[in-house]
């Protein structure tokens, strides 16, 4: 018979036998190594503590904590810069984007609107992550106020080229627009509800991904504009007559005065400033800011390589000794 | 090395219930804790493994022989004609039809893992199982794992409260 019983000095190295378990191995040191692959979300370990005392024990314990952070590598910040007061924060990154099959490829930053809005430093983060496969988004928005990132909701869709451009609040929701296929789409977060729509283009528009911008509509609903050379449509979300939201071309305005400033490329659509409802527009002689009400535009750069831009409106209360300005417009570009 | 190329050195593991397991040397020293013993020359004939029955020893041999890794003069070949990536997206592959088990083989598999200190082994069966029960109520994870809630109402609606949006 081969193979006899190992050594008699050796055995003593092999722990003594035990039943084989009917449910979870019943070492804490071994249910400590399987809890330490919970997901870093930072509700696991909450959770987890409900489980049992036992579970509560072993999660609650620092030491644990210490190996559950590093299990999980050091976690990526994020820096929220406020261009007016200079004032930098850094945030960590949420736990559940923060993985290498996930690519976080655009963000938005909120402050409250209104009166107090100035004064209160709080403020919302929202991020928006893709897989490496480009199958599907996820979205997670980080509150100042409670310090924590929401669960991240995730939505199917193939995108066919990450992008970097800047999303457009319309009401309580962050509006991106994304290209999918042979055709753009409107992914829609409606930060009060906390859900994820997909809305698509009305099928007359190009898919002319460059010339598109999502806008409010006067009413404060989705819309978007189509530049198209000198001219240019406005689109809103209306509901049809069965009662269902439908596409509805709005109106549509002429450029004629910018032709002057092309000598030559089509001019690009390069940013959207909320604030002001005026887009921002590349010509070959620089960047132009057309006010989408009156259509009246006025030179905000020389700049004549085409890159997004990023305006923000800065707004001073009275007395602050800055002349008579009370509220202007600054742009950013994306250099 | 001339003594490897002649014949792979084999190991003799024997489980509790009787069954005799021969397997390559390299194979068992997957094992953290069969490494030790045979370095500190402790395994002449044969390793006793304790707590760990025939059935899920022999799934434990399977894991350590695929996942040993392939050098020296005769897996030198092997490795050279596949690039490392698709070798790991094999294994992958392989790791997640090997894992398709029910829950108390994996607990066993878990416990091997752990006793054996195979450490590909344990963030497989580990990981799974958090995986399975990571999204579901607290109910079912406690009635996956076959756990008790020992909580008295109270000190549960405390805890809640404690981290409400956790449970939202």
């Amino acid at each position: 018979m081969r193979g006899e019983m190992s050594p008699r000095r050796c055995r003593r190295r092999t722990a003594p036998p035990s039943p084989p378990p009917a449910s979870l191995p019943d070492a804490d040191d071994l249910l400590r190594k399987i809890l330490l692959r919970l997901p870093p979300r930072p509700s696991s370990l909450p959770r987890a503590s409900l489980v049992c005392k036992r579970w509560r024990s072993i999660v609650s314990d620092p030491q644990f904590q210490r190996l559950f952070r590093a299990h999980h590598g050091p976690p990526r910040r994020l820096l929220v810069w406020d261009p007016v007061s200079r004032e930098q924060r850094h945030l960590i990154s949420p736990p559940e984007l923060d993985s290498d099959q996930l690519f976080i490829f655009n963000g938005a930053v909120l402050r409250p609107a209104g009166g107090q809005g100035c004064s209160s430093s709080h403020f919302q983060v929202a991020l928006v992550a893709r897989d490496g496969a480009c199958t599907r988004v996820s979205i997670c928005v980080y509150s100042s106020e409670t310090g924590i990132w929401s669960n991240v909701k995730s939505l199917q869709m193939k995108l066919s080229i990450p992008i970097e451009r800047a999303s457009t609040s319309i009401g309580n929701s962050l509006c991106w627009l994304l290209p999918v296929h042979d055709q753009n789409v409107i992914l829609e977060f409606d930060l009060v509800k906390q859900t994820l729509a997909v809305t698509e283009l009305p099928v007359p528009v190009e898919p002319d991904y460059q010339n598109l911008w999502i806008i409010p509509a006067e009413d404060g609903g989705l819309g978007f504009i189509h530049l198209s050379q000198f001219h240019a449509e406005l689109w809103k979300r209306m509901p049809d007559s069965d009662g269902l939201d439908a596409w509805v071309l709005d109106r549509a305005i002429e450029f004629e005065e910018l032709k002057p400033t092309c000598k030559g490329y089509s001019p690009a659509l390069v940013g959207f400033a909320e604030e002001s409802n005026a887009i921002l527009v590349q010509t070959d002689s620089g960047v132009f800011m057309v006010y989408l009400q009156s259509t009246e535009f006025k030179k905000v750069s020389d700049l004549s390589v085409f890159c997004i831009h990023y305006p923000f409106a800065c707004f001073y209360p009275a007395g602050t000794g800055i002349g008579d300005v009370h509220g202007g417009d600054e742009v950013l570009n994306n250099m | 090395m001339a003594t490897r190329e002649a014949g792979k050195k084999m190991i003799m593991l024997k489980s509790p219930d009787g069954m005799e397991f021969e397997v390559e040397e390299a194979v068992a020293m997957e094992s953290q804790t069969i490494r030790k013993m045979i370095e500190d020359d402790c395994a002449d004939t044969a390793i006793l493994i304790p707590n760990i029955n025939s059935k899920i020893l022999s799934r434990v041999i399977e894991y350590c022989n695929k996942h040993v890794p392939t050098t020296g003069a005769t897996g030198a070949a092997a490795s050279d004609t596949v690039a490392p990536a698709a070798l790991a997206e094999d294994l992958k592959i392989w790791d997640a039809e090997f894992i398709k088990v029910n829950r108390a083989t994996r607990f066993n598999l878990i416990q091997a893992a752990s006793y054996l200190n195979i450490k590909g082994l344990l963030d497989l069966t580990s990981q799974t199982t958090i995986d399975t029960i990571s999204d579901n109520s607290l109910e079912e994870i406690r009635s996956f794992l076959s756990t008790k809630n020992d909580y008295l109402p109270e000190e549960e609606q405390t805890i809640r409260r404690e981290n409400q949006w956790a449970f939202q």
